[in-house]
């Protein structure tokens, strides 16, 4: 693999005048916007020669992970786009010749205004996936030129467990863990997701905070954890029933808070009684005795909080309500919005709630709803138009396809990996149904291949950007090397475009920095004054919210109370309960399936060297896994003659992939475990496009049937 | 003074941030060419199952086997601080030390010559921790004078790795 | 009681290493070597490099100028040993001097074993590999060769059929046994370098007795058993060496096949010390003493004598037979004994060598007691410690049906501590 690394850096790489080495900061942008972690970057002559972790960023304190350690082979990989490119040979050809940004502009205009002139400017898609820090302009844009579809990759990442939570509480609060004494952590692995936080976790735990840990894996987190509750994948529903009987049976529950401020408790006691541990053993794999002590210790130990992974839950045909259901505990409990528990902090700006106000929504929102056309899969899936400020991307194949209720035909795409829809050859061939597609992206990837137009976007080495981190931190970045070649930060792409495509918008006329200004007015910052901190602002006078706002503000339900019983879900005809059902696929759901399937497939746990596919083409990060390889546990390699390394076909109904064995203890029998977005081995194309949750549309990825069987060699 | 890194062992993730770092710090581009390894190990089978990582890169051993067996002497030990560290220009690529190192650290350039962890010689000198230790999320990774790392009760496990390979007692 | 006075016989790497640690563990008093090469020391697993011109003839002599002055050594260069004379603690020179000692260490080496075949030790065509000398007459004489035959397929003689090959110079490899390296590779892994050294132009007779040599003006003719006969412009003679011990004829030394000693490196004559290739060591695979002839092996021995000659008390437990070399671009690693054979033992191999680097792995009731690796060197370390703490991998593993992979390697030798407790020999 070439790195495409073309210097070598000098033989020690210190910083000074005499080196000629200056450090420079910025923040990395490959993972999260719950991470970003701090960056100095080593630069000499212009070429960044070596990354760490800024020691002055309170979120990293001078780590990194292996992905941002990775950085420079990120920044200066062969595979960057140099330049704007038109496809010269058919749809998908992958064949580009180069053209002038001015030229490329003005197609894009051109094509845009042609398309909102002949049906309409909801036929037009903008599209953000990662990484996130474009997405206020792009849907600024989008509403300004008169689009209701502006589209991201939330459409299956955290959007769905806010929503879930969402129909719960109104708004939901993440875990106080400094705080807390006792944490649920229910399918989530922070030390691969975000590892600049788990230095404090387990500060915490060597202070004596309880861990319980739910979820199918065997994880990092699972050595510090008092228990871990193995679920069999898409049982978490009934999980989180079985411990809520437990608590309600035992009077575990905070009766003031239940009587007080919920709806429905008595139809939710009366639905969990069934869930008694040995029914919930039989259901979830985990034994009634563990379920029952892990119940009592989260319900007993004051303060406690739960913390969800941001979509491990939600990835699932039973996904909102599974969600529903253990996001229901935290109110049970009576630890929403207490000191320790689950505190309600509003995001400042692109998710990262930390006190701040500012007023990215009103930016992001410059025409109301009510003056555009419906969303993309807003006929199908209301209640997640109603809680979710942006269409369902899952569903855009659908109506590619349909044309229902109108036609889509352009799509302005910025980071978009087709590979991330189930059943990615479905997405692929919609793709190649539009009119005009334009991708923006760092690297020649699959997706960009398919594009009309493709334009080099820049990293956030090569950019500047507003970050704001919960530790009360915010960052103004300044570029640390110019950008490569003619590539250029998504943000100047975006609001040259808005030149033209929404006129009428004054700040798009006004620009980045003057929109960035607008947007921080609430929290009295200004981006020249930012510009004074390099390394970023220790931001003061900063308070959190206070606890249990509701006893003043009530909950934003419908009915003002935390509602076990949904008033939304009713009136959209799905059950109001939290109710469990087995995965659409699973053995007991599908025990005709099972038989030639006879194994659980889940996909998409992360590994620490990658976050979907934005670090496969580095050679460090892909040298620590260079092969796809399905984790199976030894005792059903073992039933198929599996030995470690040996090439196996993972199958599902839909279709198969070439992988490698991974025999591991850390997945149980009967479960595989895959990681997701390979070219090679795209375990997406093995789901079908419809796989998904019917409330929100996110893909049951986490829980379908499976086979693997030893390749035999030809 | 004998330096040394520690390991804190119920710390690591197996993020593998330290096997990155290195490289970045060492420009080590080719494939699979690190001078840090992390390894995972499982214990146990279903559903008593414990895992836990390890991070090892030189160990910079008290007494060191690499250097015994190296017919040119290239490899020779700091005094002052104990790193063992490799003149290129004398090696002539025997790959002896690759057959005396019981933890796999040699490792062998494009042109046959011998690298692997110097210990970031000149970061340490100037103040800095290794590239390895600074980037490490969890802080499992530290460095220090041997005296000063056994004061602070390193982890069993990451003591019997520092022990030194042989109980020859050398000069 | 004043410093004891210590004498050194010899000048390699077991010397060498004596010398330092003695001084370096605070002997003051005097310090005596007597070599009958002059110069440095020299280390003959460099000669190859230096003859495939990669490094200068210089660059043989590891040790440096000042070495000897450093460490305040007394050097007798040149002046070869007669005897010893154990009972009155002095080394009898060849020109008369006599140099007394109160600690006495051989640490003479070896030298080239020539097989008795008429014609051969006084053709004028024979070479030999191990000494500054020998080094310099092959390199001498290679400008003019044309044709070469290596006598003993060894790693000495395959690494100088590569150089030779790489000088145009057309190569004939014989030995009498029916493989390459029949004393580190296993018949299977042999094939396969056979097979390649092929391809690098070399010419194979194996199973080949050589029954006589007569030189031919610039030429010599080999003969063999069965009429075979090979002529060549130079022969170098690979098939082992013998210690150099000849003038401690009456000095009551035990011997074997070399100096016997014990974990202090001392012999059964008081005073009188021996390491390296003339002296035995413990084969910490099979507990037997034999001589181990390795650079790496004699250092340590050296050192433990030194120290022990200047009044430490440290021991050294052994060796396991173990070499990584090379050969016409592939690295190749022999560890314990792969060929080991019994009742017990399994040998796991991966033939295909699509599927990776080439690992033939032997165990005798589940522990490694004999390795292969061709290319794929990362883990012959680990294997090396796994050998010699006599681990059982079917413990980790289970029945053993096939080579474990690098990763599961590191991950079962992860747990093991890595110091060494291996008991103390009788005497």
């Amino acid at each position: 693999m070439n790195s495409g690394l073309n210097f070598e850096g000098p033989d020690s790489k210190l910083p000074g005048e005499e080196t000629g080495i200056e450090i420079r900061h910025t923040i990395c942008s490959i993972c999260s916007p719950r991470s970003h972690c701090g960056i100095d970057a080593y630069v000499k002559d212009g070429v960044v020669i070596k990354v760490e972790g800024t020691k002055e960023n309170p979120n990293n304190a001078g780590t990194l992970c292996s992905k941002g350690a990775a950085s420079r082979q990120y920044i200066y990989h062969e595979d960057r786009i140099r330049t704007p490119l038109i496809r010269k040979g058919d749809k998908g050809s992958g064949q580009f010749e180069p053209i002038s940004w001015d030229e490329a502009l003005d197609t894009i205009t051109t094509r845009l205004l042609k398309i909102k002139d002949e049906t309409g400017p909801e036929g037009v898609v903008f599209y953000a996936g990662y990484s996130k820090w474009m997405r206020p302009f792009l849907k600024r844009l989008a509403h300004s030129f008169g689009s209701p579809n502006y589209c991201t990759e939330s459409s299956v990442c955290s959007a769905a467990a806010g929503l879930a939570a969402g129909l719960n509480y109104g708004t939901m609060g993440g875990p106080e863990t400094g705080k807390s004494k006792c944490l649920l952590v229910w399918s989530s692995n922070p030390f691969y997701s975000n590892t600049s936080a788990v230095r404090k976790l387990l500060d915490a735990r060597e202070r004596g905070l309880k861990i319980i840990e739910v979820g199918p894996l065997i994880t990092p987190l699972t050595a510090h954890t008092d228990f871990h509750l193995r679920i069999r994948p898409g049982t978490s529903g009934a999980l989180a029933l079985g411990m809520a009987h437990v608590i309600i049976e035992e009077g575990l529950y905070d009766h003031d808070f239940v009587e007080n401020w919920t709806l429905g408790f008595e139809e939710y006691r009366d639905y969990v009684r069934k869930y008694t541990p040995s029914i919930t053993e039989g259901i979830t794999g985990v034994s009634g005795d563990l379920i029952t002590k892990a119940a009592r210790l989260y319900a007993t130990t004051k303060p406690a909080a739960l913390m969800t992974g941001p979509n491990a839950t939600v990835h699932h045909t039973n996904g909102i309500q599974n969600h529903r259901a253990l996001t229901a505990l935290i109110g049970l409990t009576g630890n929403f919005d207490r000191e320790g528990g689950n505190h309600v902090v509003p995001p400042a700006y692109l998710y990262v709630p930390n006190g701040v106000t500012t007023r990215q929504g009103p930016f992001m929102q410059s025409r109301p709803w009510e003056e555009m056309p419906p969303r993309v899969g807003q006929d199908q899936y209301p209640v997640w138009c109603k809680m979710v400020s942006e269409g369902q991307a899952i569903h855009l194949p659908f109506q590619i396809r349909s044309k229902k209720p109108y036609p889509i035909r352009a799509l302005l795409a910025f980071g978009m990996n087709y590979r991330m829809w189930p059943g990615s050859d479905f997405m692929k061939d919609s793709l190649n149904m539009l009119d005009f597609f334009v991708d923006v992206d760092l690297f020649m990837t699959d997706t960009a291949r398919l594009a009309d137009l493709v334009l080099p976007a820049c990293t956030s080495f090569e950019r500047s950007e507003i970050k704001f981190y919960t530790q009360k931190y915010v960052i103004w970045t300044r570029p640390v090397i110019p950008p490569l070649e003619e590539s250029r930060p998504d943000t100047d792409i975006i609001f040259d475009l808005g030149t033209k495509l929404a006129p009428d918008d004054d700040l798009m006329q006004k620009g980045y920095e003057a929109s960035v200004d607008w947007i921080l007015e609430p929290a009295h910052l200004k981006v020249e004054a930012l510009k004074e901190y390099p390394a970023g602002y220790r931001l003061k006078d900063v308070a959190l919210p206070p606890y249990q706002k509701y006893e003043k503000n009530g909950f934003s339900t419908p009915s003002g109370k935390m509602e076990f019983t949904s008033g939304v879900l009713k009136e959209a005809g799905f059950d109001p309960l939290p109710k469990y059902e087995e995965p659409r696929l699973s053995p007991f759901s599908t025990p005709d399936v099972a038989k030639d399937y006879p194994l659980i497939l889940t996909t998409g746990a992360r590994l620490p060297m990658f976050i979907h596919s934005r670090t496969f083409r580095l050679s460090w990060t892909r040298g620590l896994r260079p092969d796809p390889m399905v984790d199976i546990n030894p005792k059903d390699a073992d039933d198929r003659g599996i030995k470690q390394g040996d090439s196996v076909t993972l199958s599902t109904k839909r279709g198969a992939i070439q992988v490698k064995a991974n025999l591991t203890e850390i997945i149980a029998p009967g479960v595989v475990n895959m990681y997701h977005a390979y070219s090679e081995a795209d375990v997406n194309l093995l789901i079908e496009p419809d796989y998904v949750d019917p409330i929100s549309c996110y893909p049951g990825f986490k829980a379908l049937l499976c086979e693997v069987k030893k390749t035999q060699s030809a | 003074m004998q330096i040394g890194f520690s390991f804190n062992v119920s710390r690591c993730s197996g993020c593998m941030a330290c096997v990155v770092a290195c490289q970045d710090e060492n420009d080590l581009h080719g494939d699979g060419l690190n001078f840090r390894h992390v390894t995972r190990l499982e214990k146990g089978q279903f559903p008593a199952v414990s895992m836990s990582f390890l991070s090892l890169a030189c160990q910079h051993c008290g007494d060191a086997p690499c250097m015994m067996v190296c017919p040119t002497g290239a490899i020779y030990k700091r005094d002052k601080d104990g790193i063992v560290d490799v003149h290129q220009e004398i090696c002539v690529g025997c790959h002896s030390c690759a057959l005396a190192c019981p933890f796999g650290a040699p490792r062998y350039l494009e042109n046959g010559k011998m690298s692997k962890c110097h210990f970031c010689v000149a970061r340490v000198e100037d103040g800095r921790e290794p590239a390895c230790v600074r980037v490490c999320p969890t802080k499992a990774l530290g460095f220090g004078s041997m005296d000063s790392l056994s004061r602070q009760k390193a982890e069993k496990a990451s003591m019997f790795l520092l022990e030194p390979l042989m109980k020859v007692s050398g000069p | 009681m004043p410093e004891p006075n210590l004498l050194v016989i010899g000048n390699g790497g077991a010397a060498i290493h004596a010398l330092q640690a003695a001084r370096a563990s605070g002997h003051s008093g005097p310090l005596h070597l007597v070599s009958d090469m002059q110069g440095r020391a020299f280390n003959p697993m460099l000669s190859p490099y230096y003859l495939a011109g990669k490094i200068l003839f210089d660059d043989c002599f590891p040790f440096g100028e000042g070495f000897y002055k450093k460490f305040d050594i007394t050097c007798h260069l040149g002046s070869p040993v007669e005897t010893l004379d154990s009972a009155n603690k002095e080394v009898i020179l060849k020109g008369g001097e006599k140099l007394p000692y109160d600690r006495c260490l051989v640490a003479t080496g070896a030298s080239p074993l020539l097989p008795p075949v008429p014609g051969l030790r006084t053709s004028n065509h024979l070479f030999t590999l191990r000494t500054a000398e020998d080094t310099i007459l092959l390199h001498d004489a290679l400008s003019e060769t044309q044709s070469a035959l290596i006598l003993g397929a060894s790693l000495v003689g395959v690494k100088v059929a590569e150089i030779l090959v790489q000088r145009g110079i057309k190569v004939t490899i014989v030995d009498i046994a029916g493989q390459v390296l029949p004393h580190a590779a296993h018949p299977e892994c042999a094939g396969i370098l056979e097979a390649h050294f092929a391809t690098k132009g070399v010419e194979l007779h194996l199973s080949s007795n050589l029954e006589r040599v007569e030189d031919h003006g610039s030429e010599a003719v080999f003969h063999f058993q069965g009429n075979k006969t090979i002529k060549a412009d130079l022969c170098l003679v690979s098939t082992g060496v013998r210690p150099n011990l000849d003038f401690l004829n009456g000095s009551g030394v035990e011997i074997d096949q070399g100096i016997i000693v014990n974990h202090r490196m001392r012999t059964s004559v008081e005073g009188l010390y021996a390491a390296g290739d003339v002296s035995q060591g413990r084969n910490l695979l099979t507990g037997k003493e034999e001589v181990i002839g390795l650079w790496g092996n004699a250092c340590y021995q050296g050192r433990t004598a030194g120290l022990n000659m200047a009044g430490q008390k440290t021991s050294y437990p052994g060796a396991v037979p173990d070499h990584i070399s090379t050969l016409f671009g592939l690295t190749l690693v022999h560890l314990g004994n792969p060929m080991h054979q019994g009742n017990d033992v399994t040998i796991l191999s991966n033939r295909d060598l699509s599927e990776g680097p080439y690992r033939l792995m032997a165990f005798d009731k589940g522990v490694l007691v004999g390795a292969n690796l061709i290319n794929g060197f990362e883990s012959a370390g680990r294997l090396r410690k796994a050998m010699i703490r006599k681990l059982n991998w079917e413990e980790h593993f289970g029945p053993l049906t096939r080579v474990p992979s690098d990763q599961e390697i590191a991950q079962f030798l992860a747990d093991v501590p890595d110091s060494l407790s291996i008991p103390s020999p009788p005497f």
